[in-house]
């Protein structure tokens, strides 16, 4: 075997890395330069594993329907296009709409799989078209970054699997395992090589995670940022010096909830939450581990707030595992660079902006923010805009209809920093160019900002924002907490909350996963998780066909069973198409991110004829 | 008795029944690794874990007797193996495995067989699967150890992992 290149995987924040290698167990693939994925590859925080969506790394790269050409979608016709002619078509029309409702008409998203020179390329064109408005394209991801920058906590980082390792006590919230399976043997070996750790997974549901959770806190739907601010509550309680900055303010904001109240609300029991704040902040080193693996979850900001704010109080180390492979990367470069602007839109502002017409033109580079996010909001801005351009890798929704689509490089075929969760930045090294005419966003973001030099009269663009105070968090987690009280009280009967499955279906439907050989394999179809006495009560079976109905839509899936899931819950992968269509999100005004808390449903069975 | 010999293979793929997360990793090695067949079959268990279920390479075949082509062989290194230009598809042989390691999902009309990573194996490597696994629960250890050691699946057993979660 011959070592061509080492790359590192483009499916989520671990920062994997693999290696290309002529082998002779993929004789077959002809159209690859070279052939087949080795999953030794050192250096990597892998350590020689590969989960299933890296396995596929190499899939993408020479994916048969991969993007090769520029098109322009003009009067409902696409045709292809060369490069000159869809940058100028781009420049001009930009230019139009800027000439006409000045550089605030015009909003730029960027991926999660953007190098951080291109997010900094990206901040230049904004600037160059003198708009505010440019954040992260990726919802998870967005609400728990932008949680984590309002804090203003500054937990140890997890800087290397070791360190995972060597943990005494670990909490895990989210479903780490499913979102970066990667993780899991770390986290496994801190559990194993010595019984008497504690591995503890926070979760409503017993997730891949939770499995292996020791204990396993079960808390209530929505209850994991009550459970952590109890956690927090007690740890603060247990002066550690040098206390955090903001452990004075926290401390009096937390005393407005009694403990047991707070406990109560989380369903998680106080002595549960006291054991583990006390073994996180006891001797020897002691981890809290995030995943953005939550899918429709309640103020994932306010979870990751919590989350790093404990690691802090307790000194344990904190890790923030994402889903996009550079969403911190691409957000701390923006940030640095004063996106979104005090007065610039958040990712979901932004589209509300689109939807409403304040904002002309959406520029998207390297997401589909049609396929990333619930609801349809999305759709609905990408169909509102009068000009939407589009970089992309495969098709999906945002490709099919936007009016300029320009084939886009993916992780592996360009060059650039990237930030994984764990350990410093990373320069990747292009291990093959990318297909046809397919370019990195960063020549298209540089070719963009040149041609569109600043119009004088366009106003300067705002520093970002300051992260919250103490005060002002908790005051937002009072909120949440005396809305989800009144929430409780106001279910119908027969409404169910409809949470995002964590299984490896969501890992499935991510941006470039769904269409990979991955996901036929291992999902080939979405369902709908119901608890036995669910399914009796609506007198189906395992596999038979159910109608779920929400506010916003309807769909028919087929069941599946799961002893565990709590009562008055069902889960379904909420990126799948059909399910997507169900959900809603809400915008915080205040964390100005996502919220994707569970929808209310209706399930019923199919009768006869959809049956059958 | 099968031609060849059992002697010759050393070691054997063990599964840690109490570290396996069921992400499939070991699946998807497999597929990317012989070109899209997958030899590897998830277990269910009780819908709620999924544990990879790999060929034993057994000592008397039950697949190599049924198979009317003769399309399974014990090879020089002592895996059952299938030739892939033999194989009619015919399904005797996944019926026949007492394990159930073959889908019955064929892939170009031929039965996905687990060559034990032949290729690598030969050359001093690990199997995909193995070197994939992203819980350390697949290891691919001596015969005589994989036996006698408590510390492999048995002794895991015992901790009542798979209770839990049934
Ligand atoms: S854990 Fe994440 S980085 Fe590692 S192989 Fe899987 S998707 Fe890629
Ligand atoms: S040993 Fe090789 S062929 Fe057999 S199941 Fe594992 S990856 Fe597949
Ligand atoms: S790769 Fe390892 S953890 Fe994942 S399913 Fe296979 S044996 Fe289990």
């Amino acid at each position: 075997m011959t070592t061509d290149a080492i790359a590192i995987c483009p499916f989520c924040s671990m920062g994997c890395t693999w290696r290309l290698v002529r082998d002779a167990g993929t004789r077959y693939r002809a159209e690859a330069p070279v052939a087949a994925l080795d999953y030794t590859a050192r250096g990597g925080p892998n350590r020689g594993s590969l989960c299933g969506k890296g396995n596929m790394a190499l899939e993408l790269l020479t994916h048969p329907n991969r993007l090769e050409t520029p098109l322009l979608r003009l009067a409902g016709e696409s045709r292809a296009a060369g490069w000159d002619e869809a940058l100028g078509h781009v420049v001009r029309r930009l230019g139009e709409i800027r000439a006409r409702h000045g550089g605030r008409s015009v909003g730029l998203l960027l991926g999660s799989g953007a190098s951080s020179e291109e997010a900094a390329a990206a901040a230049r064109l904004a600037r160059a078209i003198g708009t505010p408005h440019l954040d992260l394209c990726a919802p998870a991801d967005h609400a728990l970054t932008r949680g984590l920058e309002l804090a203003g906590a500054r937990p140890a980082r997890v800087e290397n699997v070791e360190q995972i390792d060597a943990m005494r006590a670990v909490l895990v919230v989210g479903d780490l395992f499913t979102l970066a399976p990667c993780a899991a043997k770390p986290v496994l070996d801190a559990r194993y090589r010595d019984r008497r750790h504690t591995v503890a997974v926070l979760a409503p549901t017993r997730t891949r995670t939770a499995w292996f959770g020791r204990p396993f806190l079960r808390c209530d739907v929505n209850g994991e940022a009550a459970a952590l601010a109890a956690m927090l509550a007690l740890a603060l309680e247990r002066a550690q010096e040098p206390a955090p900055a903001w452990a004075a303010e926290a401390r009096a904001a937390l005393a407005r909830w009694p403990l047991p109240d707070l406990a109560r609300r989380s369903g998680v029991a106080l002595e549960r939450a006291a054991a583990l704040a006390a073994a996180l902040a006891g001797e020897g080193e002691a981890g809290v581990l995030l995943a953005s693996e939550f899918g429709a979850r309640a103020r994932l900001d306010l979870v990751a707030a919590l989350a790093a704010m404990l690691a802090e109080a307790t000194g344990a180390r904190f890790l923030a595992m994402l889903e996009g492979p550079n969403s911190a990367g691409v957000r701390a470069v923006l940030r640095a660079e004063g996106f979104p602007g005090a007065d610039g839109h958040t990712m979901p502002e932004l589209l509300e902006a689109v939807v409403r017409g304040d904002v002309k033109a959406l520029l998207v580079f390297g997401s589909d923010p049609v396929a990333v996010s619930p609801g349809s909001l999305a759709a609905r801005a990408m169909a509102s805009a009068a000009l939407t351009v589009v970089t992309a890798a495969l098709p999906g929704p945002a490709v099919e209809t936007a009016e300029v689509v320009l084939p886009a490089a993916v992780i592996g075929e360009k060059a650039g920093t990237v930030l994984p969760a764990l350990g410093p930045s990373v320069a990747m090294a292009p291990v093959m160019p990318p297909p046809g005419w397919a370019r990195p966003d960063l020549q298209v973001l540089a070719a963009l900002a040149a041609a569109l030099a600043p119009d004088g009269g366009a106003a300067g663009v705002r520093g970002g924002e300051e992260p919250l105070a103490a005060r002002e968090l908790f005051a937002e987690l009072d909120l949440f907490l005396r809305a989800e009280g009144r929430e409780e009280v106001a279910v119908e009967p027969g409404e169910l909350q409809l949470l995002a499955e964590a299984s490896a279906t969501n890992a499935a439907e991510g941006l470039h996963t769904a269409q990979l050989s991955w996901a036929r394999y291992a999902h080939p179809e979405a369902r709908l998780t119901v608890s036995p006495a669910l399914a009796s009560a609506l007198g189906v079976r395992a596999g038979d066909r159910v109608r779920v109905r929400s506010n916003w839509g309807q769909a028919e899936l087929a069941v599946r069973l799961d002893a565990g899931l709590p009562e008055g819950v069902v889960t379904a992968p909420h990126r799948d198409p059909a399910v997507r269509g169900l959900l809603s999100w809400r915008r915080e005004p205040m964390m100005r991110s996502l919220d994707l808390r569970p929808d209310r449903v209706h399930v019923e069975p199919l009768g006869e004829v959809g049956g059958a | 008795m099968p031609s060849g010999s059992a002697q010759t293979i050393r070691s054997r793929i063990v599964l840690d029944l109490d570290r396996c997360t069921g992400c499939r990793a070991c699946g998807a090695a497999c597929h990317v690794g012989h070109h899209e067949q997958t030899n590897l079959v998830p277990g269910i268990v009780a819908d709620v874990a999924i544990l990879p279920v790999h060929c034993r390479h057994c000592e008397q075949p039950a697949c190599l007797a049924a198979c009317p082509r003769a399309a399974l062989y014990r090879d020089e290194h002592g895996f059952v193996r299938r030739s892939e230009l033999l194989c009619i598809g015919c399904h005797s042989c996944a019926v026949a495995c007492p394990f159930g390691v073959i889908p019955d999902e064929f892939k170009r009309h031929v039965a996905p067989k687990c060559d034990l990573c032949v290729d690598r194996v030969a050359a001093g490597g690990v199997p995909r699967c193995v070197a994939t696994c992203t819980a350390g629960a697949l290891s691919f250890v001596e015969l005589q150890e994989s036996a006698e050691s408590p510390e492999y699946v048995g002794g895991r057993i015992r901790s009542r992992t798979i209770l839990r979660r049934a």
